[in-house]
Formats: C-alpha cells, sequence, structure tokens
C-alpha cells in the first residue's frame, strides 16, 4: 500500500532545519489563531497563503499543514476556558471541557484535550499514509443521498441531549435547520434574509457560534466574581501534563472517534465539525455513565478532540488523491497546491508522490511536537480562568466582536454576535439547550443542499433512491437507531431506578 | 399581590419565547411558499409543520410546569436542572453591560474603533466593579493597541476609523 520509496525520498526532502522551523512557526500561529474566537486554522492558513507565494512545494505544505494541525487543536483552548469554541470543530470539545474548568479541572482539561488531539491527529495521519487511495475511493462513493443522511445522522444527536424536555431540545434543533437555511440557495432563489444582503450567503456560523456560547455566558458571568471558584496557577502545569497522561487511559474512545474521524474528514464537506460531533455521541453512548457527559466527563473531551484533529488525514486523502476538499481548510491547501503550478486530481500522488510522502510525514511530527507546543500554550492560557470576570468579560467581549467584524469585513457580523448572544441567553434561561441551534445551523446547508442535489439527480425518484442505495440504507438504520437509543437508555434508567 | 404579578411574570417569559420562535418561523414560511421553484421549499416546509405541531405543546408544558412550581420547590427545581441560569433574573449588571454593547456597536463607526474602544472598556470595567484606577487605565490601551496591532497592521484588516478619517 506504501510506496517505500517515495516515502524515503520524501524523509529525506524533509528533514531540514528549514522544515523543522517552519513547523514550530506554523503550529504556534495556528493554535494562537484557533484559540482567538472567531478566527479559525482556516483563516490563518488563508493569511498565511501569500506568504508561501516564493516557497517550494514541500516546505510550504509542510508550513501550511502545520498552521491546520495547530489550528485544530487551537479552537479547543477557548471553548474549554471560556465556553467558547475557537472554531466550529471545538463545539463538542466545550461540551465537557467547559464544565471540567468550572468544576476547577482546566488544567486538566487542556491537557485532556492537547493528548486526545495529538493522539487523534497521529492516527488520523498513520491512516492516511496507510490506506489513502481505498479510503478516497470509497468516500467518493457517497452521492447526495448518502451525504444527506450524513446530516441526518449527525441531527440524532439533539435527540440525545439532555434538555428540560424533549420537545423543547428537538424545538430548538429544528429552529437552528430553520435558521441554517436562510440565504440565496443554489437555484438561485432568496430565502428569509428580509433584504439583507449581508444574509445572502446564509447566517454565518463564526458570529452565530460566539454569541450562542460565549456572549451569552457572558451574560450570566457578568454577576460572578470568576469564572470557575480554583486555585490553579501553581498546579497548572503538572494539571496539564496530568490531563496529557490522561489522555492515554481511552484507547477503545480515542481509537473508535479516530475512525470516525477519519471516515467523517474524507467525506466532502463533512469536515472536522461533524466529525467531533459524531465522535461525541458515540462516545456518549458507548459510555458506561452517559448521563455525565455534558456535565465535565473528560471522555467528551477526548472524543471531539480525537475525531476533528484525526479528521485532518480523512481530508488529505480526498483532497491530495481526488482533488476533492473535504473542508475549507483542504480547499486552501488544495489553493496552495494550484499555486505551485500543481494539478489537483488522481494524477497529483503519482507525479508527485516523494514530496506528498514527505508532507504526510511531515505531519506525523508535527503531531508530535503539537504535545509540547499546544501543552505550554495550556499552560499559559489555563491562568485566563483567574482573571477576574469585571475583567475579563470586557477583553472578551471587544475581541469577540471585533474577531466576528474581520472574518468578513462587516460590523452587520459584530451586531449579529450580539443578537445571538441574546438568543442564547434567553433560551438557556428558559432551558432551551443552545447546542442543538448550533447543531442544526451546521447541519441544515448541509441537509438542505443535499436534498435539492438528490432531487435535481434523481427527480420523482428521489425518496425511493433513499431505500434503494445500500450506504444510504445503513445510515438509515444508524439514524433510526441513533434517535431511538436515548429512548430506550432513558427507560433502562427508569426501570432500575 | 407582588408574588402573584412575579409568578404572571414567570408564565409570561415561558411562553414568550416559544411564541416568539413560532411567529419568526411563520413569517419565514409563508415568504419561502411564495418561490417559484418546490424543491427551496423541500425541507423547509415539514419542518415547519412539525414545529407547528410542537407549539401547543410547548405552551401546554410550560403552562403545566408553571402551575406545578410552588415556591417553595423552588430550589429543588433548581437543584434539578443543574442549571444555574434557569429563572436567574436579569441584574442591573447584566442590563447595563447589553446597554453598552448595543451603543458599541451603534457608535463604533461614527466615532472609529480606537475611541470608542478606549472609551468602552474602562466604562464597561468600571460598571463591573473595577475600582483600580491603574488597570482602568492602562489595560483599555494595552487590549486596544493589540487589536490595533493584530488587525490593522499585522493581518491588514482595516477596523472602522469614524472621525479619525
Amino acid at each position: 500500500m506504501i510506496d517505500l520509496q517515495s516515502l524515503s525520498e520524501g524523509i529525506s526532502m524533509l528533514i531540514s532545519f528549514e522544515n523543522f522551523f517552519l513547523m514550530i512557526v506554523g503550529l504556534t500561529l495556528g493554535v494562537i489563531l484557533a484559540a482567538i474566537p472567531g478566527f479559525t486554522g482556516s483563516l490563518g492558513i488563508a493569511i498565511m497563503l501569500p506568504l508561501t507565494f516564493g516557497m517550494d512545494p514541500l516546505p510550504s505544505l509542510v508550513f501550511l499543514l502545520s498552521i491546520y494541525t495547530g489550528g485544530l487543536y487551537g479552537g479547543a483552548i477557548t471553548a474549554i476556558l471560556l465556553n467558547t469554541p475557537g472554531s466550529p470543530a471545538a463545539v463538542a470539545t466545550s461540551l465537557d471541557g467547559y464544565p471540567m474548568t468550572k468544576k476547577g479541572f482546566a488544567g486538566r482539561a487542556l491537557g485532556v484535550a492537547v493528548g486526545a488531539s495529538s493522539i487523534g491527529g497521529f492516527i488520523g495521519i498513520s491512516v492516511l499514509l496507510v490506506i489513502i487511495q481505498p479510503l478516497a475511493g470509497f468516500a467518493l462513493r457517497f452521492g447526495p443521498t448518502e451525504m444527506f443522511m450524513v446530516a441526518v445522522f449527525g441531527l440524532t444527536i439533539i435527540a440525545a441531549l439532555k434538555g428540560d424536555s424533549f420537545v423543547k431540545t428537538l424545538y430548538a434543533g429544528l429552529l437552528g435547520i430553520l435558521l441554517g437555511t436562510i440565504g440565496m440557495t443554489s437555484s438561485g432563489a432568496i430565502r428569509g434574509t428580509f433584504g439583507s444582503s449581508e444574509l445572502l450567503d446564509g447566517i454565518p456560523i463564526i458570529p452565530a457560534l460566539i454569541g450562542l456560547f460565549a456572549v451569552s455566558e457572558l451574560f450570566f458571568l457578568v454577576d460572578k466574581g470568576y469564572v470557575a471558584k480554583q486555585q490553579i496557577n501553581r498546579r497548572n502545569s503538572l494539571e496539564v501534563m496530568d490531563g496529557v497522561k490522561r489522555a492515554f487511559k481511552y484507547p477503545g474512545n480515542i481509537l473508535r472517534s479516530s475512525t470516525i474521524g477519519v471516515f467523517i474528514g474524507a467525506l466532502p464537506a463533512a469536515g472536522s465539525t461533524i466529525a467531533s460531533l459524531v465522535s461525541y455521541n458515540e462516545a456518549k453512548r458507548a459510555s458506561k455513565d452517559p448521563s455525565s457527559f455534558g456535565k465535565g466527563n473528560e471522555e467528551g473531551v477526548v472524543a471531539g478532540e480525537a475525531a476533528n484533529n484525526s479528521s485532518e488525514g480523512g481530508a488529505l486523502a480526498t483532497m491530495l488523491v481526488l482533488g476533492i476538499p473535504g473542508s475549507a481548510s483542504a480547499a486552501m491547501l488544495l489553493g496552495a497546491i494550484i499555486m505551485q503550478g500543481w494539478t489537483p486530481g488522481p494524477r497529483l500522488f503519482i507525479d508527485h508522490s516523494d514530496v506528498l510522502y514527505g508532507v504526510i510525514f511531515s505531519e506525523l511530527i508535527q503531531e508530535i511536537l503539537l504535545v509540547v507546543i499546544g501543552g505550554a500554550f495550556a499552560i499559559i492560557a489555563g491562568r485566563i480562568v483567574q482573571v477576574p470576570t469585571r475583567v475579563l468579560i470586557p477583553t472578551i467581549i471587544v475581541f469577540a466582536l471585533i474577531g466576528s467584524f474581520a472574518v468578513r469585513n462587516l460590523m452587520f457580523d459584530a451586531m449579529l454576535v450580539f443578537l445571538f448572544g441574546l438568543l442564547g441567553w434567553y433560551l438557556r434561561k428558559n432551558a432551551y439547550p443552545t447546542i442543538a441551534v448550533v447543531l442544526g445551523l451546521i447541519l441544515g446547508p448541509l441537509a438542505d443542499t443535499e436534498l435539492l442535489r438528490s432531487h435535481q439527480l434523481y427527480g420523482e425518484e428521489t425518496f425511493a433512491m433513499f431505500f434503494q442505495r445500500p450506504i444510504t440504507l445503513i445510515l438509515i438504520a444508524l439514524t433510526i437507531l441513533g434517535g431511538i437509543t436515548p429512548f430506550l437508555m432513558e427507560k433502562k434508567k427508569q426501570k432500575k431506578g | 399581590m407582588m408574588e402573584n404579578n412575579k409568578t404572571k411574570m414567570q408564565l409570561f417569559h415561558r411562553l414568550f419565547l416559544p411564541a416568539l420562535i413560532f411567529i419568526f418561523i411563520t413569517i419565514y414560511f409563508l415568504e419561502v411558499q411564495g418561490l417559484d421553484d418546490p424543491r427551496d421549499r423541500m425541507l423547509i416546509t415539514p419542518i415547519y409543520w412539525v414545529m407547528a405541531a410542537f407549539f401547543p405543546i410547548i405552551l401546554f408544558q410550560e403552562w403545566k410546569n408553571w402551575k406545578a412550581a410552588k415556591p417553595d420547590k423552588k430550589e429543588k427545581e433548581e437543584e434539578e436542572t443543574e442549571s444555574y441560569e434557569v429563572d436567574a433574573p436579569l441584574s442591573k449588571k447584566a442590563l447595563s453591560f447589553m446597554v453598552s454593547i448595543f451603543l458599541y456597536l451603534f457608535l463604533i463607526e461614527h466615532i472609529g474603533f480606537v475611541l470608542i474602544t478606549i472609551i468602552f472598556l474602562p466604562t464597561l470595567m468600571w460598571l463591573l466593579g473595577t475600582k483600580d484606577w491603574k488597570l482602568l487605565v492602562f489595560l483599555p490601551i494595552i487590549v486596544t493597541g493589540a487589536l490595533y496591532v493584530l488587525f490593522v497592521i499585522w493581518l491588514e484588516i482595516p477596523l472602522p476609523t469614524g472621525i479619525l478619517l
């Protein structure tokens, strides 16, 4: 499966001071940028892309991929410390990471996140190295009906969310889906923009995320002195290291989450966010104590981080072999490849296998370096929770508003942050889970687009096609299972209780 | 009498949010029905009807929960939800925080990022209880400067200049 000659050539090209320096700079940049709410690893790649114009293909790709790798972990830092996912992929991490911070285990949560990210990423890249071609070939068989079912399957997570009432949770999730369908459709129709040109591309996910998670949290934190009542300064470095070790305690969870991550990462348009959410849900289902999820169970952090980092391997598989970007970051990396004068597609790997093997091998080194760089940054960042809220809140709100503004250079987006903050605050005050709205917002547009594509392909036969395609049938079965399992578990619990 | 008004307000809050959401989705649904291509409402129509079916159920549930919730049960109820935010009153601090964000966003394009942030940060810090003058003076300068360097100089993203232009 591996072309050993090309691999050894790639490794010999990779080993240089320049490439190691670029890896360290790229990882650091990626971690820092993704930790700023409103920024993502893909934005980091976009910003740094022009810097690679004059570079050779190998150092250029190594540098950009290092930003990507650092960015996948960086989003977890603010997700854990401030309930503010630095990137959409860190949403699942915040579900248990932030409750851990509130309980006084911020350092441990950050350590678990960096450990799981590194191991997950290492597994993802190892898989990429070994089964790059067969995996990408399988993912190519996913048509619109399969992708629609992937989105619906992702939405079953809503059913598993523990809220005040199941109907209220679903109501919030369905609202999220409807909000996700706002904007211009692929057929050119305009829906729900109320005349606003800023909404033609749909509701931007970053301001919505920052508003629903971070700003709503700030509205509640304003009456509290500190984010968490704990002393972490002296022992934070030890806690982070302990957390890294603890990530190794869940080999089953890591393996399952990484497998899901690689697979979903390979699916075009699915990406790390869906991978981490699906893995989180599966970890919860497989857990002996699913009720502790959402309340600070480190297994939730492990699942989310292992999956979103391993998804990089899957996304690179479809990108390098087929020229299909599985995520926004992969699309920008593909841009970097085109910028080098290379043509994406099946011939890319055959023509440049030595360089690309070198790039993939560099990823393995990056995952090891991530523990050191990410861990060091976690130790510094962990002190944030000890800053009084009277100082922390004004600083965060300015960063959140300006960060959201900077993504599209629109003050409209900063206003959206405020509006979604109010919505999130009011939802939470009435015991509606905001995560359900977020899930709908992320998966709604995917479901909508794929349903439309299905109809364009199969016309009146669309409904029948869902029951004629084997992969779709498997996904339907998994969706039904995913939908009814929480009920069955609840009934079982009630019987026991 | 006061207690009675308070509980009535609680019922209003419980019913107001689902009603507000329902009004919003109904407007959206009606707008979408006017689209020429039926495929553009393929996902929206069934979701709307499911939500429409949930709406009375939620109203009934909320009314039932409100009726069942007695003042002496409040503490127990809070424990059960395990969430500090449910039924938390809107404090003066939170309200002034919300108003100040709105004013900041409203004024930023007129006054400019640098000036409004230098004014907004110490004002908000003071409203939230910061009394240390060194913090009130230096932190806004550091944060504004850091944001300016990061966005304007390093990333070359122009921030609103307002009257400084």
